[in-house]
């Protein structure tokens, strides 16, 4: 069973690795941690004595979780990277690397000024690609409260954005 | 998904570094149980319950030692001696018509006794 899980894991890493990511990173803020949230979840994977029904949601929930657990033993003290979501673009065009660089460094800093919630619902939405059932299952909350949250986020993002 | 959405989501996304997976993986192929045991998590009340045996364990383990001892009385005797230089009085020592506890100089073998014993 611990060889089929392994191999399901390590399927799971490979298709779902950067989503994994970018949802830890939306609790942490740091890529460090978010790194150390993935690899702890993934320790406890392996240690499970059941399959989940769900692996996929299973995998997304620990680590959510493992990332909360370190966000907790760190104090809440960690700071969020300046531009701690996106990655640097690349094109010929120095001018359309600027842009889109400021750009995304002005959407980093308005996800800060949501509150968790709808920070965290939005990019796993927009860059998680979850459905909003998927998030609900997740967050453990009605799929009512996970739009209420992202329309009400992604609202206050685009007022925050045209500032 | 409107124009907004299409925006935020044309951004380029942050990755995990390419060690992650190796660093994941290949941990796991190796055996280490003894790592495993200090990496899990226990609750407060389970490691208080743990402590708690412990010290128990250790009294207990104290008292039964303390009761096993060899009692002094079973103990082998042990013999002392004693080197007398000076007498440890002045008067006649050859004077019998008085009891007396006086020692002479010279060596004296004594044999203490435990406890029990006197």
């Amino acid at each position: 069973m611990m060889r089929l899980l392994k191999n399901e894991l390590e399927k799971i890493y490979d298709d779902f690795s950067q989503q994994l990511f970018v949802c830890a990173l939306a609790v942490t803020g740091n890529k460090e941690l978010a790194e150390d949230a993935m690899h702890n979840a993934f320790c406890h994977l392996f240690h499970l004595n059941f399959v989940p029904q769900n692996l996929k949601a299973y995998v997304f929930k620990s680590v959510r979780n493992s990332a909360i657990d370190l966000i907790r033993q760190n104090g809440r003290t960690i700071l969020f990277s300046e531009n701690y979501i996106f990655d640097s673009e690349n094109s010929h065009n120095p001018r359309e690397i600027a842009n889109r660089n400021q750009f995304q460094y002005k959407v980093s800093q308005a996800l800060l000024k949501l509150s968790e919630d709808e920070r965290e619902v939005i990019v796993q939405h927009l860059y998680a690609d979850l459905t909003f059932r998927e998030i609900a299952e997740l967050l453990n909350i009605s799929i009512g409260t996970v739009t209420s949250w992202y329309h009400r986020g992604l609202e206050r993002l685009k007022k925050l954005l045209e500032e | 998904m409107d124009d907004f959405e299409e925006k935020l989501k044309s951004l380029k996304l942050s990755k995990p570094s390419e060690g992650l997976k190796n660093r994941i993986f290949s941990q796991q192929s190796k055996k280490q149980p003894l790592k495993w045991i200090f990496l899990k998590r226990v609750s407060l009340g389970w490691a208080t319950v743990f402590a708690i045996s412990i010290g128990l364990f250790g009294f207990f383990l104290a008292q039964f030692l303390y009761t096993q001892r060899t009692p002094s009385i079973l103990r082998e005797p042990s013999i002392v001696k004693i080197q007398i230089i000076e007498s440890s009085t002045t008067r006649n020592v050859f004077d019998f018509t008085k009891t007396s506890v006086d020692f002479l100089p010279g060596e004296l073998e004594v044999r203490t006794k435990s406890k029990g014993e006197v």
